[in-house]
């Protein structure tokens, strides 16, 4: 991947944070579990979020299929201190955001599949 | 209806997936997603989560086989599909002598978590640049008393044999 598509992701990321500032952390991710691009907080560690965003998210679009729900849109998950939100980008990639627990979700749903659409240009 | 699981682990393209499409006799889950690391130079595709199989050993006992993720990035599988396992089988491929230094760090990763009883299926012995299963044994620096079960993954008779080993060695340690 040439740095100027990493950068590209990378800015588009950081702008999503600055738009939605309930979302605190985010990262874009390939299918097997790499790392493509990431605004993640220097106490995350990359390698450890990427393989389980794509463990996550391959999980979620079988068990979606599964139970005869049809196409995966997202996962969600709760916490006691926030959110993480996996949303596919393109098909080789997932864009995984972490929220903070007062955050709208509405918001930032649509906030994330626009980021989505966006990114699935650079993967 | 006892069940009991069982976990399928071993590195990159040793063959755990298809030792578990091979055998069950549901449709098997499985999580294999596009390769994009050096693992795409081998295959197109790799495990990301894990393989759900599931195969009844005479009419009496239900297996449940969890294949992991090869891969160390996904190493909380291993964890995580770890839990409550009877039984594990380290696959190799016999014919990449150069994954096995791996396959030794999987074996103490999985014995440091929990000592369980486990065999190793020495894989594709079909090819002609396989190592034997004693070559493999002293290569992965194996107790005596580990079995070492020479197969061929694709074969469904050699899965149900290293199922069946990997049994009497669950049993036997269950006696000890």
């Amino acid at each position: 991947m040439t740095m100027n598509r990493t950068h590209e992701m990378v800015s588009r990321l950081k702008s999503l944070q600055a738009s939605t500032p309930d979302i605190e952390a985010s990262a874009v991710v390939s299918v097997d579990g790499l790392i493509m691009a990431s605004a993640l907080p220097n106490d995350v560690e990359e390698d450890r979020v990427s393989a389980m965003s794509a463990a996550m998210l391959s999980l979620g679009e079988r068990i979606a299929i599964e139970l005869g729900r049809g196409t995966l849109d997202q996962v969600f998950i709760r916490g006691e201190h926030g959110y993480v939100l996996l949303m596919a980008v393109g098909t080789e990639a997932v864009l995984t955001a972490l929220a903070r627990k007062e955050a709208k979700l509405g918001l930032v749903f649509l906030d994330m599949r626009r980021t989505a659409a966006e990114l699935a240009r650079f993967v | 209806m006892p069940t009991v699981k069982m976990v399928i682990s071993g590195a990159v393209n040793a063959g755990k997936s298809e030792f578990i499409k091979t055998i069950s006799e549901i449709e098997v889950v499985s999580t294999e997603r596009k390769a994009t690391d050096e693992t795409s130079l081998i295959k197109k595709e790799t495990t990301v989560a894990m393989d759900f199989g599931r195969i009844a050993i005479a009419d009496d006992l239900i297996l449940h086989l969890f294949g992991t993720p090869g891969q160390k990035r996904f190493d909380f599988m291993w964890e995580i599909l770890s839990e409550g396992m009877l039984g594990l089988i380290i696959m190799v491929d016999s014919t990449r002598p150069d994954t096995f230094r791996e396959t030794i760090r999987i074996i103490d990763f999985f014995n440091s978590y929990r000592e369980t009883p486990y065999v190793v299926a020495a894989n594709k012995q079909d090819m002609e640049n396989a190592w034997s299963p004693e070559e493999i044994r002293l290569a992965l620096r194996l107790p005596k008393a580990i079995k070492v079960i020479p197969c061929t993954a694709r074969d469904k008779q050699q899965v149900k044999n290293v199922l069946l080993e990997l049994l009497y060695s669950v049993l036997a340690a269950a006696e000890e």
